[in-house]
């Protein structure tokens, strides 16, 4: 308020008392050689301003420092101003700022109301957390794209977090010491020093195809540059700085970099979230008005929402999928599909001086992506889904170019440039590979025990394995031992996940996480590795669950049963997601049952 | 009789293997090569002296999922089932194209190797970017030198274990010139290769008398070369240059 004006006149009273009259002249203060000269005037009397039973504060700002506002600090100060009171709490003590502009009243004419801009978000999200999550979701539909809206809700579910990253977008070390084993669920103890949550998001969407089809596409867009984020608010008032321009206190264009065709950044969200003042003691304001102190509540505030958003970016894409496909690009090869990223990525490497870091990445990435499309029309595979695998690397190296025009930090933009090649390669080795050689089940079961010992230990989990009991005659089949290790890995990779899912504590005495490993020779058209657990199961259908980069798993790629699948069919074989009952498992696997079935010898 | 490799390599990729292999050579110290191969796990005689042993982060082919752990369990597990109880401390080099993630393989590592088996721990973790040092096409060196000066210091950089593996070198340099002294005392027309062997058994065996007494060398033989060959050794030990790592501790 000092950086304002020069003068400042605060007048105050409460119920039953007299008014208090504060004056604090900045010129006087000033003209005081010592500290102790410089006073400041409290002084009490009868109510002037606030008269009869009325209370309240009111504060004048005069001699003001910047004596011309243009329009557009006014507009921006209009903003600000209106962003503090929760457009969205239903708090009986809630109440609203407002600006007035006197002697220009036509410069805040037009302002978008945020209640009247919400309403064109396509996707609405609202969730609830206190020890269990409830949440629901609407897509609300894209004139002129023939998608159906949709509504998705669940009551009192486990919320799925992730492991904080170790810095925060402001360099904060937010975890200092990791957890022998990892947290997957929040649970109620987290929610110490901050309450139970409440968020409201909306989510459009900046896809050239999408925007056109919206109302007020302009105002929008420059609504969301202005406000996009994920605000915070506490009984109602905004905690700063939250969801101002330059904050990122969730990371999610970061994110958004890791998971380009899943995760939201800010410029495409608007979030509120609601806490309690009484119950969030725990977070506590820095005194810059720089958001919460980094402390252990501040950090499973971060975990808990980001599990939240991870929930609406699971649905979102559902829907996103389904729009692609009606508005997907037509006419492009593939190639030029590719190679325009690829070439703007380029410029501005060029620009930014960050050939040498990305440059390499650049070129692998070209070659890779020729060669697997190449392999691909070679063998007819155009069937498995690797459109989206492609769709996936375009909209990678897009995000990479984003990331550089937002000035991200270049080891981030490498890192991911790095991790598309790896992506690339993993599928071009696939592609090239596949040198099959006659091998016992057993042996790979066997291998991949092995392989996974140090999880099964550190993760509690009990392996039934009857072929590894010398139970059963061990069969054999032709297949390349590092792929189908890689689709068995996958498998169980997911099921040590969702087992501590399901069973968020374990006892090591008698582990109550357990996967089940076995060959079956007679239900399929040939012999089958079964791995089941007793996990949470699958709530999609099998198609779904085949498709790439799709996962409930917060920021999971979505690549693991992709990838068995392929390899299975790459071999001859195929994954399948068989009844329990058909073949016979004890009954204690409840959870997810998969079979990765051989081609006959 | 033959003695183990110090520094062990392993990596599934032969022309990135190759790559550090030839390193060693050109520093003039034998490097062991083990291409990893999911369908048998290696041979843990190997590993019964590493001191500096050099794993690919990625042992296993695929895809990149949403965690790295597999990849981090394979590591661990290689350790517990490798690294001999009584083999010595050794450093792990991470020797990857994603020294981003050497961080939390660390901390894999340090919060999962089984406390049963603290021998398997890890003196260091250090990290060594592949793709400084070679073309991550075909394992070439990139510059002739730069992986040499990388491997000698990330060694370095664990000053302790610097002057652990050069005490080790100072023992070997010293039972190697106790060996020399011993020769040299076989004069030289009888270093024939047909007189070369008695000569030897003849010094061996006056040594062994002069060391226990003659009636007891046939009871203990080993222990009576031993008695003998053992102050001299030690000797060469205490005597012989220290080296600068042990002066820099």
């Amino acid at each position: 308020m000092h950086k304002l004006g020069d003068k400042i006149e605060l007048i105050t009273r409460a119920a039953g008392s007299e008014e208090i009259l504060v004056e604090i002249d900045w010129n006087a203060l000033l003209k005081a050689t010592f500290l102790s000269e410089a006073e400041v005037s409290i002084r009490t009397r009868s109510p002037e301003v606030f008269k009869g039973k009325t209370t309240g504060t009111k504060i004048v700002v005069s001699q003001l420092r910047e004596k011309t506002w243009s329009r557009g600090e006014v507009r921006r100060l209009f903003r600000q101003i209106t962003s503090i009171s929760s457009p969205f709490s239903t708090r009986s003590d809630r109440f609203e700022a407002t600006l007035e502009v006197p002697d220009h009243p036509e410069w805040i004419e037009g302002i978008p109301d945020v209640h009247a801009l919400v309403k064109t978000a396509p996707w609405h999200f609202h969730f609830e957390f206190d020890g269990k999550i409830s949440w629901k979701y609407h897509f609300r539909g894209i004139p002129g794209i023939k998608v159906e809206p949709r509504k998705a809700s669940d009551k009192t579910e486990d919320l799925q977090i992730i492991e904080p990253r170790d810095l925060d977008e402001r360099g904060t070390n937010l975890d200092v010491k990791k957890d022998k084993q990892q947290k997957v669920i929040a649970d109620a103890n987290m929610l110490e020093g901050i309450g139970p949550i409440k968020g409201e998001i909306y989510v459009w969407d900046r896809d050239r195809e999408v925007l056109a089809k919206l109302a007020e596409t302009s105002l929008v867009q420059s609504f969301l540059d202005e406000n996009g984020g994920v605000r915070v608010y506490r009984d109602g008032i905004r905690v700063y700085n939250y969801g101002e321009p330059g904050d990122d206190w969730l990371g999610l264009d970061l994110r958004r970099v890791q998971t380009p065709a899943r995760n939201i950044s800010r410029n495409i969200v608007l979030g509120m979230l609601d806490l309690s003042l009484e119950k969030s003691s725990g977070l506590v304001e820095k005194t810059n008005r720089e958001g919460f102190v980094e402390n252990t509540p501040y950090k499973h505030l971060r975990q808990i929402v980001l599990g939240a958003l991870s929930l609406l970016e699971i649905e979102r894409k559902l829907d996103k999928e389904k729009i692609r496909a009606v508005t997907g690009p037509a006419g492009d090869t593939e190639a030029e599909r590719i190679q325009r990223p690829l070439e703007q990525l380029r410029a501005i490497a060029r620009v930014h001086k960050l050939e040498a870091e990305l440059e390499p990445s650049i070129r692998k990435i070209e070659i890779q992506y020729t060669e697997m499309r190449d392999a691909m029309l070679r063998a007819g595979l155009s069937g498995l889904g690797l459109a989206v695998v492609f769709h996936e690397i375009e909209q990678g190296v897009r995000v990479l170019y984003e990331a550089i025009e937002a000035g991200q930090d270049v080891k981030l933009v490498r890192d991911r440039a790095r991790e598309l090649v790896r992506i690339l390669d993993g599928f071009s080795e696939l592609l090239r590979k596949g040198e099959k050689k006659k091998d016992s089940l057993q042996h790979l079961i066997g291998r991949a025990r092995d392989i996974n010992r140090v999880r099964f230990r550190v993760h509690d989990v009990r392996l039934v394995c009857p072929p590894l009991e010398g139970k059963g005659a061990d069969i054999n089949s032709s297949f390349s031992f590092s792929l189908a290790l890689g689709a068995l890995n996958n498998l169980l990779d997911n099921a040590f996940y969702w087992l501590k899912v399901r069973w968020p504590k374990t006892d090591k005495q008698t582990p109550s996480r357990a996967i089940y490993i076995d060959i079956n020779d007679s239900m399929f058209e040939g012999p089958a590795i079964v791995v089941a657990d007793n996990g949470p199961g699958f709530q999609d259908d099998p198609e779904r669950l085949t498709k790439p980069f799709f996962s409930r798993r917060p920021e999971g790629m979505g690549l693991g049963l992709y990838y068995a699948n392929l390899v299975m069919e790459l071999s001859g074989g195929r994954l399948v997601f068989p009844d329990p009952q058909d073949i016979g498992i004890p009954k204690e696997f409840d959870g997810a049952v998969l079979a990765l079935v051989f081609p006959q010898e | 009789m033959f003695s183990a490799p110090r520094f062990v390599a392993v990596d599934d990729r032969p022309d990135h293997l190759e790559a550090i292999i030839k390193t060693f050579q050109v520093i003039g110290s034998p490097c062991m090569g083990i291409r990893y191969d999911p369908a048998s796990p290696p041979d843990n005689i190997h590993f019964r002296a590493v001191r500096a042993l050099f794993i690919d982060m990625h042992l296993l082919e695929g895809i990149p999922t949403t965690q790295e752990t597999k990849h981090f369990a394979l590591i661990g597990a290689l350790l517990e089932d490798n690294i001999h109880a009584t083999g010595g401390p050794y450093v792990l080099v991470i020797w990857t194209q994603h020294a981003n993630l050497c961080g939390q393989l660390k901390d894999y590592l340090n919060a999962n190797l089984d406390p049963k088996k603290p021998y398997a721990r890890p003196l260091a973790v250090l990290c060594l970017d592949k793709e400084k040092f070679i073309n991550l096409e075909n394992g070439e060196p990139k510059e002739a030198g730069l992986l040499q000066e990388a491997v000698e210091g990330a060694i370095a950089e664990s000053p302790q274990l610097s002057a652990l593996l050069s005490w080790e070198t100072d023992v070997l340099g010293a039972a190697g010139t106790t060996l020399a002294a011993l020769l040299e005392l076989i004069p030289p027309d009888l270093r024939q290769t047909h007189s070369y062997p008695n000569a030897l058994d003849q010094l061996l065996s006056r040594l062994a008398a002069v060391g226990v007494g003659k009636l007891n060398v046939p009871a203990d033989k080993r222990a009576a070369i031993n008695s003998v060959l053992g102050p001299i050794l030690a000797d060469r030990i205490q005597n012989q240059g220290t080296s600068e790592d042990i002066q820099a501790l």
